[in-house]
C-alpha cells in the first residue's frame, strides 16, 4: 500500500517534470501580452486566440502590434515541414525495410563490415559535417531545396532504419516467404504478401523515429535553407518583432508544430506497444 | 512411372559438404523418407528439389523436366514445413486459398477447392479461423491442407509431425498414410523419426554425413542393412554388432571371449569374400537367452518393457549387448545366447560394408 502510494507520487512528479514545459508552451500561446510576462505566473487567465491568428494570418491587422512587419511566415514553412518530414520518413523507412529484409535474408559478402559500416554514419555528430555538406550542397545547387533537405533527412535516417527494421525482420521466420515461394509467388510477391504484414509494427516504430527526427531536426535546416525551403523549427526560432521577441506566437508555432507528432504517434501506438518491445514478438 | 529424379546431387556450404552426389528415382505415387540423424543432409536435399536451396553440383528432374534452376514457384511442387509456416495474418480459408491466387483461379473454384479439401481434413469448421486461434494439430492440418489444394506434381514435407506431442503424432501418422492411400500423391517426407519412416514409407532413403547410405523398402533397411551406419541407426535398440575371427571354412569364428562358434552359410560368405575379421549383425529380437545357446555372456541390466525384457549382457569385458525376451521370468547371472542365424548379418570390419 505504501509502495504504491509511493510509486504514485513518483509517477505523479515525473509527469509533472516532463509535462511542465509543455503546459507552458500551450498555455502562454494562449495568454494576452502582459499576461505572459506576469510574476507569478497566472495560471487562470482570460484567454486568446490572437496569437494563432497571426501566426495563420488570419487576422494580419492585429500583428502589428506585436511589432510585427509584414506577413507570418509561419504557413508555408509548416507545410514545408510537413513535406520534407514526410517525404523523408517514407523513403527511409522503404528504404531501410528494403535493405534490412536483404541483409537479413541473404548471405552478403562482408555483411559485419557493411553493417557497421552504415551505423558508424551516426556516431560524428551533424555539427562536424555541417560546413561540408554546405560546400557540396552549394556546388549541387540543392540549397534551399526541398530535395536537398530530404536527401539529408533520408541519408541520416536510413541507418537507424535498417537496423531498427533488420531486427525486426530477423524474427520473422524465413519460412514464411519460402511456403509463398512454394507455393507460386516470386519473392518480390511474397515480401509484400508476408513478410510486410508481419513487418507492420517494426515500420511503425522505425517511422515514428525516423519522423520525430526529420521534423525535429534545426541546425542543417538553418545553414542549408533560407527561404523556399526552410522549414518551421528555424523559423519558429526566428520570429521575432521589432519591440523584441514575440512570445506568443512562438508559443503558438511550437504548439501547432507539436500536433503532427502526437497525432502520429496516436495513430500508429496499437503497433507501437508491440514494436517498442525489441526482439520479442511471438512467434 | 518416374516422378522425381535426382542426378549426382550435391551442396557445399563453405567448407561444409552437406549433400554429396546424391542419386536417387522417386516413381508416381510413392512415399519416399528421407531418414538420418540431424546434419544428414536430409533437409538440404528436400530443400534443393524445392528450389529453396541452389544445388553446388547435379541436377533435378520432376516429372521429366529439367528444373534445376527453375524458381520454387514454377516447379509445382508444395511443402510443407516443420514450423507450419502458416501465414498469421491470414484465416485458415486464406491460407489454403493463398497458393490458388496465385495460380488465378476464379473465385468460385478457389471456394469449392478449399472447402473439397477442408472436407477430407475434416477441418470445415475452422476454416474462419487464424492460425493463432488453431491448436497445433490443426495447424498441421490445415498447412497439409494448402500443400493439398494445388495438386502438385509431388509434396515435400519436412519433419511436419516433430512439433505435435507423442499422442497427436500418433493420429497424424495415420492420417497421413490415408490421405497417401486417398490421393496418392507422390511424396517425399524427411524425418529423423525411424517410427514414422517405418510405418509410412515405400522405400526409405537412410542419410547419413550428405550420402545415402541405402535405398529400400522399411523391411530390406530392417532385415538387411547394407553397412554398419544403417544397422545401428535402424531398430531401437539398434542391431548388436559382435567382432567375429573368421579362422576358415569347417572351423568357425573366433569371439572376442576366445571361443568360436559355427555357422556354415556365414563361414562360406566370409570364404567367398576372403574377409577375416568381420562383424556379426544381429538385432536384440533375434538372440535370446537359451539353456545352450552359442554365446556365453552374464547380464548386466534388465529393462521390464511390460510384454518383454530388454536384458543388457556382457559376452566380453566391456562388449555389451542387448538381448530381447518374451518370457516372463527374468534371468540374471551367466546365460548364454542361441542366434537366430537366418537373421544375423555379416559386416566387413574393414569397410563397415555388408556382406552377402
Amino acid at each position: 500500500m505504501v509502495w504504491k502510494v509511493a510509486k504514485g507520487i513518483l509517477i505523479a512528479l515525473a509527469l509533472v517534470f516532463f509535462l511542465l514545459p509543455i503546459y507552458w508552451i500551450v498555455a502562454t500561446s494562449f495568454k494576452q501580452w502582459p499576461d505572459i510576462f506576469a510574476i507569478p505566473p497566472k495560471f487562470v487567465f482570460r484567454g486568446t486566440l490572437v496569437h494563432y491568428l497571426t501566426l495563420f494570418n488570419i487576422r494580419p491587422e492585429e500583428a502589428a502590434k506585436f511589432g510585427q512587419v509584414g506577413k507570418s511566415l509561419f504557413p508555408p514553412r509548416f507545410l514545408n515541414s510537413i513535406v520534407i518530414a514526410g517525404v523523408s520518413t517514407v523513403l527511409s523507412v522503404a528504404l531501410g525495410t528494403f535493405s534490412a529484409y536483404a541483409f537479413s535474408r541473404f548471405r552478403v559478402r562482408g555483411e559485419n563490415d557493411l553493417l557497421f559500416f552504415i551505423l558508424s554514419t551516426r556516431m560524428l555528430p551533424p555539427i562536424v559535417v555541417g560546413i561540408p555538406f554546405f560546400v557540396v550542397y552549394r556546388a549541387l545547387g540543392l540549397i534551399d531545396t526541398h530535395i536537398g533537405l530530404i536527401l539529408l533527412y533520408m541519408t541520416f535516417n536510413l541507418s537507424f532504419a535498417v537496423w531498427l527494421m533488420k531486427g525486426f525482420i530477423d524474427e520473422i521466420p524465413r519460412e514464411f516467404e519460402e511456403a509463398a515461394m512454394v507455393d507460386g509467388y516470386t519473392r518480390f510477391e511474397a515480401f509484400f504478401k508476408v513478410i510486410l504484414p508481419q513487418a507492420l509494427s517494426g515500420i511503425a516504430a522505425t517511422a515514428v523515429f525516423c519522423l520525430i527526427a526529420a521534423w525535429n531536426e534545426f541546425f542543417f535546416a538553418l545553414i542549408l535553407t533560407s527561404e523556399k525551403a526552410r522549414t518551421a523549427p528555424p523559423s519558429i526560432a526566428a520570429i521575432q518583432g521589432t519591440s523584441g521577441i514575440n512570445w506568443g506566437q512562438i508559443a503558438a508555432g511550437v504548439t501547432v508544430f507539436l500536433l503532427p507528432v502526437v497525432v502520429f504517434t496516436f495513430l500508429v501506438r496499437k503497433y507501437l506497444a508491440r514494436g517498442l518491445t525489441f526482439g520479442v514478438i511471438k512467434r | 512411372m518416374e516422378r522425381v529424379r535426382l542426378e549426382g546431387l550435391s551442396k557445399r556450404f563453405g567448407a561444409f559438404e552437406a549433400v554429396q552426389d546424391v542419386t536417387l528415382s522417386v516413381f508416381e505415387g510413392e512415399f519416399v523418407v528421407f531418414l538420418g540423424p540431424s546434419g544428414c543432409g536430409k533437409t538440404t536435399t528436400l530443400r534443393m528439389i524445392a528450389g529453396l536451396e541452389k544445388p553446388t553440383k547435379g541436377d533435378i528432374f520432376i516429372a521429366g523436366k529439367r528444373v534445376t534452376q527453375l524458381p520454387p514457384a514454377r516447379r509445382n511442387i508444395a511443402f510443407v514445413f516443420q514450423n507450419y509456416a502458416l501465414y498469421p495474418h491470414m484465416t485458415a480459408f486464406e491460407n489454403i486459398a493463398f497458393p490458388l491466387e496465385a495460380q488465378g483461379v476464379p473465385r468460385e473454384e478457389v471456394q469449392r477447392r478449399v472447402r473439397e479439401v477442408a472436407k477430407i481434413l475434416g477441418l470445415e469448421h475452422l476454416l474462419a479461423l487464424r492460425p493463432a486461434q488453431l491448436s497445433s494439430g490443426d495447424m498441421q492440418k490445415v498447412a497439409l491442407g494448402r500443400a493439398m489444394v494445388r495438386r502438385p506434381q509431388v509434396f515435400l514435407m519436412d519433419e511436419p509431425l516433430s512439433g505435435l506431442d507423442a499422442k497427436l503424432r500418433e493420429e497424424m501418422r495415420a492420417e497421413l498414410k490415408r490421405l497417401h492411400i486417398e490421393i496418392g500423391a507422390t511424396t517425399i517426407y524427411v524425418t529423423h523419426d525411424q517410427i514414422e519412416a517405418m510405418s509410412m514409407a515405400d522405400r526409405i532413403v537412410v542419410m547419413n554425413e550428405g550420402r545415402i547410405q541405402q535405398v529400400g523398402s522399411p523391411k530390406e533397411v530392417y532385415l538387411h542393412p547394407e553397412n554398419l551406419f544403417v544397422a545401428h541407426f535402424i531398430g531401437s535398440p539398434g542391431m548388436n554388432f559382435i567382432p567375429l575371427l573368421f579362422l576358415g571354412e569347417g572351423r568357425g569364428f573366433r569371439l572376442e571371449n576366445g571361443e568360436s562358434i559355427r555357422c556354415e552359410a556365414m563361414e562360406k560368405l566370409a570364404m567367398q569374400r576372403g574377409v577375416r575379421e568381420c562383424i556379426l549383425g544381429i538385432r536384440p529380437e533375434f538372440l535370446s537367452i537359451a539353456a545352450s545357446g552359442e554365446i556365453r555372456g552374464s547380464v548386466v541390466s534388465v529393462e521390464p518393457l511390460g510384454y518383454k525384457n530388454l536384458y543388457a549382457v556382457e559376452i566380453a569385458p566391456g562388449r555389451i549387448i542387448r538381448v530381447e525376451d518374451m518370457r516372463r521370468e527374468r534371468f540374471s547371472g551367466n546365460v548364454s545366447l542361441a542366434v537366430r542365424w537366418e537373421a544375423a548379418c555379416l559386416f566387413d570390419r574393414q569397410t563397415g560394408q555388408s556382406i552377402r
